[in-house]
């Protein structure tokens, strides 16, 4: 039926999505991949900054501290005015935003002048507070540090970042040693802050001339911005980018309908590496300050992780008979989610909005 | 008998104002929860930035003896310290020489009294109340292979002199200018100053290594604080016209903000640079240890001294966790002299100091 006196307009656009892929996988099979942690966090040498080999066990008194990347030094852990302290920390898994659950703790700070945290140390016997008994005694646990609030008493909104470790008690008073479980991908090279740009570059084919049309700037670009670790896979948002439909049919009004049709997402580098297009949210809504006609419908939003594009593309909006809307205005809610087996990095796909009469 | 009666209140109120300020130190500091250092001046704030934590170097670098808090305390301050649990209140020692003499008393057991002790502490048993001594200038005469102490190199500094002149008559003085100054009985005038020797108080180590990199061994009577107690690297002690010796890296701290206490803030205080090379390169908070002073005869490596047999792991006294602070390849330990932000010495270089001339401790003092 969408092919009755059909007029077909085409936006063409490519995503490109960005990940911070946390502990998806461990690199070391004897330590569970650590869940939940605010972002990656890498275990280095106090010494020069230099990752710490995943096979090599850490002793209890080793100067070790956290990296924020594991390609660039540089690279800090990003808090924001909500914070008021940082605090590192060792605790039973899934207590790690639990300070009233920690075993052991001390206090760290900031880089001066900034809410930001730079090589917090991860030695165990850093944490002067607490007890330690029970972490010697051997088992799972996680370590880390967190941004905190009022005073200490809270994990602040920044978070807390930690990885799984396992203990290993010391024999014939030999220091505990210890394994941790290592994000298994490289996060991006990006601004500290996260940020990412993802540009939608929307083209048109030319438009027909007709009394139904399709209006979408012919080189769009919108961002998608602050990819942030929620339930912990990497989830960045962004809008569409505004769009119009325009009918003058008033004898006919026939009616129409624009669908959305998304290609599967391909990793910029390693073209082996593609996330399906399920993955892509998108919540259809009016253009920002703009009323649509009440015989215009939106479809449901599609879920990150559940989407359903089909064969053809979903529906994104429909106008009935009744009669003709001169124009509606569009933008759309996107959230992508990356899986968490899929290496950070860039991801291209291509987006296809289909305007078709009824 | 009138005469008497005054005479005998005065001494009763003498002894009863000495009782109160033993009994209850002003400022009392908080003891260690493991192992104690005291000593000079000179490196005292760069260790306190260690024991206490500090961010100073861009990412937070703490020393802890395994997780134990350590106890540094300040060569000035109340007259008296407490630096165990339950242990002795005990004259604090003012510098390098007074930390190592009780240091010494820490071992033997003999009772220690301050010297310099304008408080006239009384002499204290001390025993294993200190583990580590901050000298700034090495041991001298008393190397010695089969010594009691070890002296494990902690970090490079340099000893120049700071100034208070409204002109440039004293910012270059040679070595020769400044051994006339110091041995001199009579005023010297350099230009148009005429030049005021401070020299710091007896114990002091800067003193010590000042003096005998000038050459001087007997001081000149215009040194009017030569048996006083003038503080090290302070430079609020300077009038017009005065100079008194001065740790570079002290003033280098002082001036990048990483010392809790300013004391060079007067405008017309300087650093002077002996036979005109200076002490650093930059200006203002960003100041940055010259290596060539460094390296000159004004250049000395300062030291941690410890009894030897505790950092010997031949030895049954041997103790692992103060052999861990001790030593360098340890990115937080004291002697650490990395560079990366996270290690103790990245630390140490924000506060004026290089990397020691050599790693190798010195033993010294075959009897304590």
């Amino acid at each position: 039926m969408f092919k009755k006196n059909a007029l077909r307009v085409a936006m063409v656009g490519v995503v490109a999505g960005t990940i911070i892929a946390v502990s998806a996988g461990a690199a070391n099979a004897a330590v569970d991949p650590t869940t939940g942690s605010k972002g990656p966090l890498y275990i280095a040498d106090a010494n020069d900054g230099s990752l710490w080999p995943v096979t090599t066990p850490v002793p209890f008194s080793q100067a070790v501290i956290a990296r924020a990347s594991d390609t660039d030094l540089a690279a800090v852990f990003v808090g924001s005015n909500d914070s008021t302290g940082v605090e590192t920390f060792i605790s039973p898994r899934g207590q790690e935003t639990n300070p009233s659950a920690w075993l052991a703790y001390a206090p760290n700070d900031f880089i001066q002048g900034t809410k930001n945290v730079s090589y917090p140390s991860m030695r165990l016997d850093d944490n002067i507070n607490g007890s330690l008994t029970a972490v010697k005694a051997g088992g799972n646990f996680s370590v880390g540090f967190a941004f905190m609030k009022n005073n200490y008493l809270n994990v602040s909104a920044d978070g807390a970042y930690f990885t799984n470790i396992t203990v290993t008690p010391g024999t014939g008073g030999a220091d505990p040693t210890w394994e941790f479980a290592v994000p298994s991908t490289t996060v991006p090279e990006q601004p500290p802050v996260g940020s990412a740009e993802i540009n939608l570059q929307a083209t048109t084919i030319g438009a027909v001339d007709g009394t139904l049309n399709l209006v979408a700037p012919t080189v769009g670009t919108a961002k998608i911005e602050n990819p942030t670790i929620v339930g912990g896979l990497s989830t960045s948002t962004g809008t569409l980018g505004e769009f119009t439909v325009q009918d003058t049919r008033v004898v006919s009004h026939p009616g129409w309908t624009v669908t959305t049709k998304v290609d599967p997402f391909v990793n910029a580098s390693d073209a082996s590496k593609v996330i399906a297009n399920t993955q892509l949210g998108l919540a259809p809504a009016a253009a920002a300050n703009f009323t649509l006609n009440p015989l215009v419908t939106l479809a449901n939003p599609q879920v990150a992780g559940s989407a359903n594009y089909g064969g053809t593309g979903a529906v994104f909006a429909q106008a009935g008979n009744t009669s003709a809307v001169p124009e509606s205005k569009f933008n759309a809610a996107l959230t992508f989610v990356a899986p968490a087996n899929m290496p950070a990095g860039t991801y291209n796909s291509k987006l296809t909005l289909t305007l078709t009469s009824k | 008998m009138k005469i008497k009666k005054v005479v005998a209140l005065g001494a009763a109120l003498g002894v009863a104002l000495a009782g109160v300020a033993l009994a209850a130190p002003a400022n009392a500091e908080p003891v260690s929860n493991s192992y104690v250092l005291v000593g000079s001046d000179t490196l005292q704030d760069s260790i306190n930035a260690l024991t206490n934590g500090t961010n100073v170097s861009g990412s937070v670098v703490r020393t802890t003896a395994a997780g134990a808090t350590l106890g540094n305390y300040d060569a000035f301050g109340s007259s008296v310290i407490q630096t165990k649990p339950n242990g002795a209140y005990f004259g604090r020692p003012a510098g390098s020489g007074a930390g190592v003499t009780a240091l010494r008393a820490s071992i033997t057991g003999n009772p220690y009294t301050p010297n310099p002790n304008p408080a006239n502490v009384p002499a204290r048993v001390v025993t294993g109340q200190i583990d580590i001594a901050r000298s700034s200038s090495g041991p001298g005469s008393n190397a010695n292979s089969a010594g009691l102490l070890s002296y494990v190199p902690y970090a490079r500094d340099a000893v120049a002199y700071a100034y208070n002149g409204s002109n440039s008559d004293l910012a270059a003085l040679t070595t020769a200018q400044l051994k006339q100054i110091y041995e001199s009985s009579t005023p010297v005038v350099i230009g148009s100053t005429t030049v005021k020797p401070r020299i710091p108080q007896s114990g002091s180590g800067t003193r010590n290594f000042f003096l005998s990199a000038i050459g001087v061994t007997t001081l000149g009577s215009t040194v009017t604080d030569a048996n006083g107690t003038t503080p090290e690297n302070d430079a609020s002690v300077l009038a017009a016209d005065e100079i008194i010796p001065f740790s570079a890296a002290s003033w280098i701290a002082q001036s990048n903000g990483a010392t809790g206490l300013n004391t060079i803030t007067n405008a017309n205080v300087k650093l002077g640079a002996p036979n005109g090379n200076a002490a650093y390169t930059g200006t203002g908070n960003a100041l940055v240890p010259s290596d060539a002073f460094y390296a000159s005869s004004f250049g000395r490596d300062t030291y941690l001294v410890v009894e030897y047999k505790r950092v010997n792991s031949s030895d049954p006294a041997y103790d692992p966790k103060l052999a861990a602070l001790l030593n360098p390849a340890n990115a937080t330990s004291l002697t650490n002299t990395g560079t990366f932000a996270s290690t103790a010495g990245a630390v140490k270089r924000k506060f004026g100091f290089l990397a020691p001339s050599s790693a190798t401790p010195i033993r010294a003092y075959t009897t304590l």
